[in-house]
């Protein structure tokens, strides 16, 4: 799903350069105190987190104070920020903490079945998007919680395997290997989930 | 195994990070050489796009920030400490901490009007208000968006007991202070009323400052 552009990847890259210059003049403001640089800096995080948040609890408002809690020690922490990785996975890794305190207090009995409902079927493609997201569910459902999250982070966010381990404090051997197990089940799992349309290589597809 | 090429196995570790785009380009590089002439390789690339597709696939609206974020600095508010030696300067009715808070108001109200009516124009300029004179008894910044008239700027502050004690050249941006001195003002609670309020782009209280050594 790349942009039809010649090159891509150098635009990408470029345009990352310039966002992770922005966000580290505003962690580095926002460690002097500064509110106006603090804000810029949750608007520019806050829906990919949210969205991200709202793929592990169908509830709201805990989605909402996960975020409160991890721009909270983003707000008192921000003078530690050693810049030894990118601005947007030390938040991530903040809130990935955050999470697993809040989930944990907040026992899966309160979670409801996340059963997002479609948007309007306005599009051609629509039913066939709709399957894909359902295979990606259920898939997921297969997984450990490490191994679902490592998929997250590298598919969802598009994090590296550097960048997972920071995350998940531990070792990229462990990123990997988390990364190997989830995509082993979900292989297997596919014949049972009626998706091995989507597995097929077009080539062989008649 | 040989020098050159990789092998299915480090193939298959490497693909989801050239799928994510995560990958280096001598990694993606040598992905793609095994791709050209591994079919159990290619098929597994193929999944795990189909993976990342759907799953990008699968997203909510995005939900409206600002509540969170009011709710962020009213916590932070609450948990301001006055700085060992604030400034007590004017008497009555001030809290310490906006007292020593009121850091940088020309300066920062600038670049706030600057920044907001710019929407973005230039966020690499982008600079903090850090050392400025201390001379204004603003506790609340204001940006209103720009076709607000008179009449109405008029009654949002009346409604909130405030008058402006600043304003940047273009009128962009405000400092507000309360009508009646001395009292000391529930400023989050003002704040959370302005941004209530239609056409108020921004509010929020003035203590850039506190918490810091003066
Ligand atoms: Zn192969």
């Amino acid at each position: 799903m790349q942009a039809d552009s010649d090159n891509p990847d150098t635009q990408d890259a470029g345009a990352a350069d310039a966002g992770e210059a922005t966000e580290r003049r505003l962690l580095a403001a926002v460690a002097r105190g500064d509110r106006v640089a603090f804000e810029r800096l949750y608007l520019r995080q806050h829906g990919v987190l949210a969205r991200f948040l709202a793929r592990h609890t169908a509830r709201r408002d805990l989605v909402d104070d996960i975020i409160n809690d991890a721009f909270w020690v983003v707000w008192r922490k921000a003078a530690e920020f050693r810049g030894d990785s990118k601005v947007g996975t030390w938040i991530i890794g903040i809130a990935y903490r955050c999470m697993l305190k809040t989930l944990r207090q907040n026992l899966p009995a309160a979670e409801v079945e996340v059963d997002l409902p479609d948007p309007a079927a306005t599009e051609t493609g629509e039913a066939e998007q709709r399957e894909l997201r359902d295979w990606v569910r259920r898939g997921l459902d297969l997984l450990s919680p490490e191994q679902r999250m490592t998929l997250e982070l590298a598919y969802y966010l598009g994090q590296s395997c550097e960048e997972i381990a920071v995350i998940m404090n531990c070792a990229t051997g462990t990123v990997k290997a988390r990364m190997f197990h989830a995509r082993l089940r979900l292989r297997n799992s596919l014949p049972a989930l009626g998706g091995a349309d989507f597995a097929a290589n077009p080539a062989e597809r008649k | 195994m040989s020098d050159e090429g990789l092998s299915h196995t480090q193939t298959w570790d490497l693909i989801p990070w050239v799928v994510n785009g995560t990958a280096t380009a001598g990694q993606r590089a040598r992905v793609e050489l095994h791709l050209r002439d591994c079919a159990d390789c290619r098929r597994e690339f193929a999944l795990q796009q189909q993976f990342q597709a759907g799953l990008r696939e699968d997203v909510e609206a995005d939900p409206d920030p600002r509540p969170g974020l009011e709710r962020l600095f009213a916590r932070i508010d609450a948990d301001t400490v006055p700085p060992a030696a604030a400034i007590t300067h004017r008497g009555g009715g001030w809290l310490p901490w906006l007292a020593a808070a009121v850091v940088v108001q020309s300066v920062g109200l600038a670049l706030l009007a600057g920044l907001l009516l710019g929407r973005g124009a230039a966020p690499d300029d982008y600079r903090t208000f850090s050392a400025a004179p201390a001379r204004s008894e603003a506790v609340i910044r204001l940006v209103v968006a720009p076709d607000t008239t008179l009449a109405a700027l008029g009654e949002l502050l009346a409604d909130t007991r405030l008058h402006i004690v600043e304003s940047t050249a273009d009128n962009g941006a405000f400092g507000l202070a309360p009508r009646d001195a001395t009292t000391s003002p529930d400023v989050a609670a003002t704040v959370a009323e302005l941004r209530r309020r239609p056409g108020v782009l921004l509010a929020e209280p003035i203590a850039g400052a506190a918490g810091k050594a003066p």
